[in-house]
């Protein structure tokens, strides 16, 4: 699985999880910021992870949710652990 | 001679691995295989220690195991004749001699069981496990025709406060994967992959079902039953407890997981709570820092076995470890506004990180709150409300909004 279909299935959960904001989801990239630009808060970001754990089969063990501040964050660590 | 010695083995050292292991057995489907053989078999399993063997010894104990053995283990002074006697197949891993592969199948031939540790040696600490596979085991399946029974454990030995723990998985025939149109090296090599990625699917399912005897540690029950017998008459008569129930539907008892969620009026509260909701084990979810204070650390972790949670800066750790408790059917209480509100009456807006632990534990909701006592002598007065299942509300994938408003 290579980086660009890793964004895509993070661009579907959180589509899943937000429910609206389809085009801030859409025309983001790895450097978007997952608080200003994506709008989640430590509670969303906790939901993306366990999401994130059941669809990519990867544990986020030791993660914080401050550890991510940006998509291209959550994908390095998808990458390296999957 | 070999079965003999291992009976013998197995009968004066059982005690002793009773008490080093304290192992607990894991089935994926007891009737399919359970810890008796029946017939020829080769057993692949995780490597963990050089004690892996010694474990399996007494986890198959009505079976003689033939384990093929690293050429190290022999040149050990006590422990290579022993290993020898109780018929370890020996495997030298730096030569080109491959006779270990014909004795073992002259064992399965005669109806015996043969045990492989693919990975070849323990893994060193750095590296990720388990190790890729040798082809040995599924070759070895090949020419014999024989199944396969995979085997994880967890490798925690000699150790007093976490038992072994091994499972059990089905046999597995590898006929089924064998492709006509592909070379022998090629199918053994995809083969030896697959048995991997069992291995790890099963050390997965070992570790789903140990989580909530983890959650159990030794003597936690007798001196938590301890503290709160001795500690149940006196806050019955100190506090003098009331419960006032919003609604006929609220005076239910809980038996299964549950997470109640409070006002915070002081440091107290939990043991109001306690007092008032005397019939349940509550483990409390509290701030990493209280946790990590020594003082105060052996009757947090110890003694009430409560949750440490970073509340500014979440680990998933530590949410994983809450809702295996609620998995667990144990009761959770939590203060979602997050600190010790001083002035009275008014309550803050929760923390919905709340919603998604009762979420993701499966369990219902129970608001409580504790009216703060003015003075000494008043009596203790706590409201309980009904139970919200957050489930049939919003399903089991809600979204940020719903998770919001709830």
């Amino acid at each position: 699985m290579d980086r660009q279909e890793i964004f895509k299935g993070l661009q579907e959960i959180l589509r899943t999880i937000e429910g609206h904001n389809d085009k801030v989801i859409d025309s983001a990239t790895e450097e978007s910021d997952l608080k200003s630009e994506l709008g989640l808060n430590s509670i969303g970001m906790l939901y993306i992870m366990i999401t994130i754990e059941e669809k990519f089969d990867i544990s986020f063990d030791d993660a914080h949710v401050e550890d991510f501040k940006k998509a291209g964050d959550v994908i390095d660590y998808i990458e390296a652990h999957i | 001679m070999i079965g003999l010695f291992n009976w013998f083995t197995k009968l004066t050292g059982w005690p002793v691995a009773f008490f080093a292991f304290r192992t607990k057995i894991y089935y994926e489907d007891k009737k399919v295989q359970g810890r008796h053989i029946k017939g020829p078999a080769i057993i692949i399993s995780n490597h963990t220690s050089v004690f892996d063997y010694a474990v399996y010894l007494f986890v198959f104990f009505t079976r003689t195991l033939r384990f093929q053995m690293a050429e190290v283990l022999f040149k050990k002074k006590f422990l290579g004749p022993l290993l020898r006697m109780l018929g370890g197949i020996y495997v030298n891993r730096d030569t080109y001699d491959f006779s270990f592969v014909g004795k073992s199948q002259s064992i399965l031939e005669k109806g015996g069981v043969v045990g492989v540790f693919p990975e070849s040696r323990i893994p060193r600490p750095e590296e990720k496990r388990p190790l890729e596979f040798k082809p040995s085991a599924a070759y070895l399946a090949y020419i014999s025709g024989v199944k396969i029974v995979p085997i994880v454990t967890n490798g925690s030995y000699f150790n007093f406060m976490k038992r072994a723990r091994v499972l059990i998985g089905k046999p597995i025939d590898i006929g089924i994967w064998w492709d006509g149109n592909k070379e022998r090296r090629e199918n053994l090599a995809v083969i030896s992959n697959r048995l991997r990625a069992e291995i790890i699917r099963l050390t997965k399912l070992l570790n789903k079902k140990s989580e909530a005897d983890e959650l159990r540690p030794p003597f936690y029950y007798w001196m938590n039953n301890f503290i709160r017998v001795t500690a149940a008459l006196p806050a019955a008569v100190w506090f003098r407890p009331k419960v006032v129930y919003s609604c006929e539907a609220a005076k239910r008892k809980y038996k299964k997981g549950v997470l109640f969620f409070s006002n915070h009026t002081g440091f107290g509260d939990p043991l109001y709570i306690m007092t008032c909701l005397w019939y349940r084990r509550i483990h409390f979810v509290v701030s990493q820092e209280i946790f990590d204070n020594p003082k105060m650390h052996f009757w947090f972790d110890t003694a009430f076995r409560t949750i440490a949670v970073d509340r500014e800066n979440m680990n998933m750790n530590s949410f994983k470890k809450l809702t295996a408790f609620l998995e667990a059917g144990l009761a959770v209480g939590i203060f979602p506004e997050g600190h010790i509100k001083t002035s009275d009456e008014q309550v803050d807006d929760f923390k919905n990180g709340l919603v998604l632990m009762a979420l993701k534990g499966k369990v219902p909701l129970v608001p409580i709150y504790v009216e703060k006592r003015k003075h000494w002598y008043n009596r203790l007065v706590m409201y309980q409300g009904e139970a919200i299942d957050l489930v049939k509300l919003y399903g089991n994938t809600p979204t940020m909004a719903e998770i919001e408003e709830a």
